[in-house]
């Protein structure tokens, strides 16, 4: 990881208003909160705290950054990284959009901190991968993924979709309309 | 809330599946794929999301297991 690149703004990934208004620790926990539940298992917080995180993920609320920072310390760690070798601004909306878009998929390639020994389903439902919405229910959908292979999804963080809307998926949530 | 670990479906009406973690059950939603009794899956907001393969369970729970004590 040596290069900046800067991700297309066309095509599938394009997004008209980057974080869709929402305020930066917002649009992160939208993309963090996926994973909560790993580390809820882990007992590393606990239901009291994981229940605030899904609140404030579906309602699209900030939380203190220095909690969010403790909670998700993985993801701090590594959007840190990217701070220090990419030159990226810390806390910016640039920097949570390219560390979930891009950087994060070559951190689970490159098997990096816990993803050296995590197998391969979770990483695989790690990955943040957009996706194309084939089918809805109630606060579910089902997204063809980038790649081929297809995913339910539950809709809690974005709204209600319709089939054909473009988003993004980490774990079983849609994180995002594109 | 759902449980980050691999579940064990041990019935199945129609769409929704009980799924045995263990020291719990619980009720799942199958809203695509095809899975049946037997089959170890990762459940979050009551769908099921994915299967997980017999061999990478234990896998799964080392990983929790080691991730936990640092």
């Amino acid at each position: 990881m040596k290069k900046i690149v800067t991700i297309k703004e066309k095509g599938v990934y394009s997004s008209k208003r980057l974080g869709q208004g929402l305020k930066v620790e917002a649009y992160f926990l939208k993309y963090a909160f996926p994973c909560a539940f790993i580390t809820l298992q882990r007992g590393a917080i606990d239901l009291k705290t994981y229940k605030m995180l899904e609140r404030a993920a579906v309602k699209g609320e900030s939380l203190p950054r220095s909690m969010l920072e403790k909670v998700f310390a993985a993801a701090d760690r590594r959007m840190d990284i990217l701070v220090k070798e990419q030159g990226y601004e810390k806390w910016s909306m640039k920097l949570v959009r390219d560390y979930y878009w891009k950087w994060h998929d070559r951190f689970i390639k490159d098997g990096e901190g816990s993803y050296g020994f995590a197998p391969e389903i979770i990483k695989e439902l790690c990955r943040v991968l957009p996706g194309t919405v084939v089918k809805v229910g109630k606060e579910t959908a089902v997204v063809k993924l980038k790649g081929g292979k297809v995913r339910p999804v539950m809709t809690l963080l974005v709204g209600a979709l319709k089939k054909g809307d473009k988003v993004m998926v980490h774990y079983g949530y849609a994180c995002e309309k594109l | 809330m759902c449980l980050a670990i691999p579940g064990k479906i041990i019935s199945k009406k129609g769409k929704v599946v009980v799924v045995d973690y263990g020291s719990e059950k619980r009720k799942a939603s199958i809203i695509d794929g095809s899975y049946k009794v037997g089959d170890f899956v990762i459940v979050q907001g009551k769908i099921v999301v994915d299967a997980v393969p017999a061999e990478q369970v234990k896998r799964w729970h080392r990983f929790l297991r080691e991730t936990s004590k640092r």
